[in-house]
């Protein structure tokens, strides 16, 4: 009697759902994503799945993305990478063979990247690489890779690019990099720039990755007196610049870095040293950018702070962004065919409460721009481009002695 | 601007003694490779860190508080781990210091995390400017510090019973023995010195480098480098070989540039190991300490 009465259930509903299906259908798209749990990128590679899960949560508590005549709600599967390349080009491997996914989400860091996007071009599956942004992952000539981060070389220069317009203007810039890659990228573009400004580069000097203390290379650096001086290198080894910057009382006018001033551990491990030092970001709640998805980027910074009680960062901000713009692209073409998606992908040029995102040839995001952050009376505040700013750069740097520091 | 670069060297001299001089007499009297050496520096670093910021109590204050603290943990090592695979092949010994200095390292990734720390003193980045040229006065202490515990480790081991124990130790074990010199003992007190001065170097350097994780195997480099110039085993040696590889490392930026800092001072490692393998100042045929 039961067994009839759910099967008449059964059928009344089927009777009742049938045309809704016929018109509209809710369909799933899963999204493979691995990306570091463990290991040395295990912090950079949380912040990238908050940023991937918090575009997920948007779009399916507005019913999913419309593509063509269906709704797309997102779905992930996640692996971790271990912040191993080759770890990460087997899973890759293993979404595409075993999951069947079209659609990959990036990892963290140039270097996995690198060789994830080769496995996603080699199966025609698109790879938003969100989260890498050295030119070698894209000068290959990869066509199913497409960036968020703009280019490594554009950081530090950025810093450079404001200096020119600065009153009195510095003549001269010092450059130290440690020998690696992302550094050297760094440096590299700012020289550039310093020199296509009309600036000279009294010194650019790379060290050894494993030196502690650079007293030896600061005291050349004080010898030359530069108005400009900028270290293009990771946390550790911007604290102990700065600190032999202090020691050897050495007096810039302007004194920028790559990873630092932004990093609340740099401000904590140098007290008030940490005061004038610029550094950049790829975005911040502060720059005055907006989409109809996820609003402005304080809009965007409010929701993530309610949502993981933590204040926003760049990382996260451009995982959020890649899915955004790949929705995009989905929406106009009415399709989620990754051959129809790529070409209109590529021809991506819009604004998101992010940053500007428009590809080069390469997949590469050329459209972007950096932010540039001081550290002013122990807090980080934004002080470039304009249309980002909270308030103006102080400079120049206050000398040791005006500091009275002894 | 090369007085200020010799006189740098000089400073930092004073710090790599520091790092070197316990490395150097565990070798000497127990024919040690110690690779606990450099995790108990950055250990002693940490703990100095949350004195500092727990208690506020000043980094070279703590120098006693470390010393102390790290004698009991390094007799204890020695006495209770080490002592048993002394007699072993010296790749046990290898591979049973590397398995401590592995255990270090996680107890330090439990307890402090991997964030970057720092211990900023008011005097922190401190200096004096003399004339053209300036003198950070943390190093200038930590040169001092270094150079008053090289002295009294020299006075204890050539005027104290104990330290003249430790020295018939390390010139013949069986020798000791028969005139009644209690080995073990004298090894796990050995053991227990070296701990300490780790201990008072790893609290010092605490407030000019930032504290991670991985110094534990850049201050064993600089340790085994210092101690293999002046001399295994020599204690007054790893105070000049602390200031040749410094002056090394210095000439090197300032000659070569940056990028050869390293390769001058390993290139003398290479040439003091294939010349006079017992070190700048040893003497030939004497593990002399």
């Amino acid at each position: 009697m039961r067994f009839v009465s759910v099967l008449t259930l059964a059928a009344l509903i089927g009777v009742a759902a049938a045309p809704a299906i016929a018109t509209a259908e809710t369909r799933t798209l899963t999204v493979g994503i691995s990306i570091s749990y463990s290991g040395k990128f295990a912090k950079e590679g949380e912040l990238g799945r908050l940023g991937y899960e918090l575009f997920r949560e948007v779009v399916n508590e507005r019913a999913g993305i419309k593509i063509g005549n269906d709704r797309y709600l997102i779905e992930y599967k996640y692996y971790d990478d271990k912040s191993d390349q080759a770890t990460a080009a087997n899973l890759v491997e293993k979404l595409i063979t075993e999951d069947k996914v079209k659609y990959i989400f990036g990892p963290f860091s140039s270097d996995i990247t690198f060789a994830t996007s080769a496995i996603g071009e080699k199966y025609k599956v698109i790879t938003m690489a969100a989260l890498a942004n050295a030119e070698k992952v894209y000068t290959r000539g990869l066509k199913y890779t497409f960036g968020a981060f703009p280019p490594a070389s554009e950081g530090l220069s950025t810093i450079v690019q404001m200096a020119a317009d600065l009153q009195p203007k510095p003549q001269t810039v010092a450059i130290v990099y440690p020998d690696a890659l992302f550094p050297f990228y760094g440096a590299k573009g700012a020289k550039e720039r310093a020199e296509k400004l009309g600036m000279k580069v009294v010194y650019f000097e790379k060290y050894p990755p494993t030196v502690k203390d650079l007293t030896p290379v600061m005291t050349q650096v004080k010898q030359l007196n530069p108005d400009i001086f900028l270290t293009s290198a990771l946390l550790e080894d911007a604290i102990f610049v700065t600190k032999a910057y202090r020691e050897l009382r050495i007096n810039s006018k302007l004194m920028g870095f790559t990873t630092g001033p932004a990093v609340i551990d740099f401000m904590s491990a140098l007290g008030d040293t940490a005061d004038y030092t610029v550094g950049y970001a790829w975005w911040s709640p502060t720059v005055r950018l907006k989409d109809d998805f996820f609003g402005t980027a304080q809009d965007y910074e409010a929701r993530f702070q309610q949502r993981y009680k933590q204040p926003g960062n760049y990382i996260s901000a451009a995982a959020s962004a890649a899915g955004l713009v790949l929705m995009r692209a989905m929406e106009r073409v009415g399709s989620v065919d990754v051959e129809k998606v790529r070409p209109v992908l590529a021809a991506t040029d819009m604004e998101t409460f992010y940053n500007v995102i428009r590809y080069d040839a390469t997949g590469m995001n050329v459209g972007g721009f950096a932010v540039l952050i001081q550290d002013q009376k122990g807090k980080a505040v934004t002080v470039y481009p304009p249309k980002a700013a909270e308030t103006k750069l102080l400079y120049p740097m206050p000398t040791w002695d005006e500091r009275g520091r002894k | 601007m090369l007085v200020q670069e010799l006189l740098n060297a000089v400073l930092i001299g004073g710090i790599y003694a520091a790092i070197g001089i316990g490395f150097s007499l565990v070798y000497g009297v127990m024919n040690l490779l110690n690779l606990v050496h450099g995790a108990i520096i950055m250990l002693a670093g940490y703990v100095t860190y949350s004195l500092f910021a727990r208690l506020g109590l000043d980094p070279f204050l703590s120098i006693p508080v470390t010393m102390g603290a790290f004698f009991v943990v390094g007799y204890g090592l020695q006495r209770f781990v080490i002592n048993r695979i002394l007699t072993a092949s010296v790749f046990m010994s290898l591979i049973l210091t590397y398995g401590i200095d592995l255990v270090i390292v996680n107890i330090v990734l439990l307890v402090w995390k991997t964030d970057l720390l720092a211990v900023t003193p008011s005097y922190a980045g401190a200096s004096w400017a003399i004339g053209g040229l300036v003198v950070s006065k943390i190093r200038v202490a930590i040169f001092v510090v270094s150079a008053a515990l090289t002295a009294l480790m020299y006075v204890f081991l050539d005027g104290t019973r104990t330290g003249r124990a430790i020295r018939a130790a390390a010139l013949d074990k069986e020798a000791a023995e028969l005139v009644g010199v209690d080995t073990p003992g004298i090894y796990a007190v050995t053991y227990g010195l070296s701990s300490a001065l780790a201990a008072a170097a790893g609290s010092m350097l605490a407030t000019i480098y930032t504290l991670t994780p991985t110094l534990d195997g850049i201050y064993l480099g600089k340790a085994f480098v210092v101690a293999v110039l002046g001399g295994l085993g020599n204690i007054t040696g790893a105070a000049v070989g602390g200031l040749v590889l410094s002056f090394a490392e210095s000439l090197g930026v300032v000659v070569l540039g940056p990028s050869y800092q390293e390769i001058i001072g390993f290139g003398i490692f290479l040439v003091v190991l294939i010349l006079r393998p017992y070190g700048l100042v040893g003497r030939r045929f004497y593990a002399e300490i």
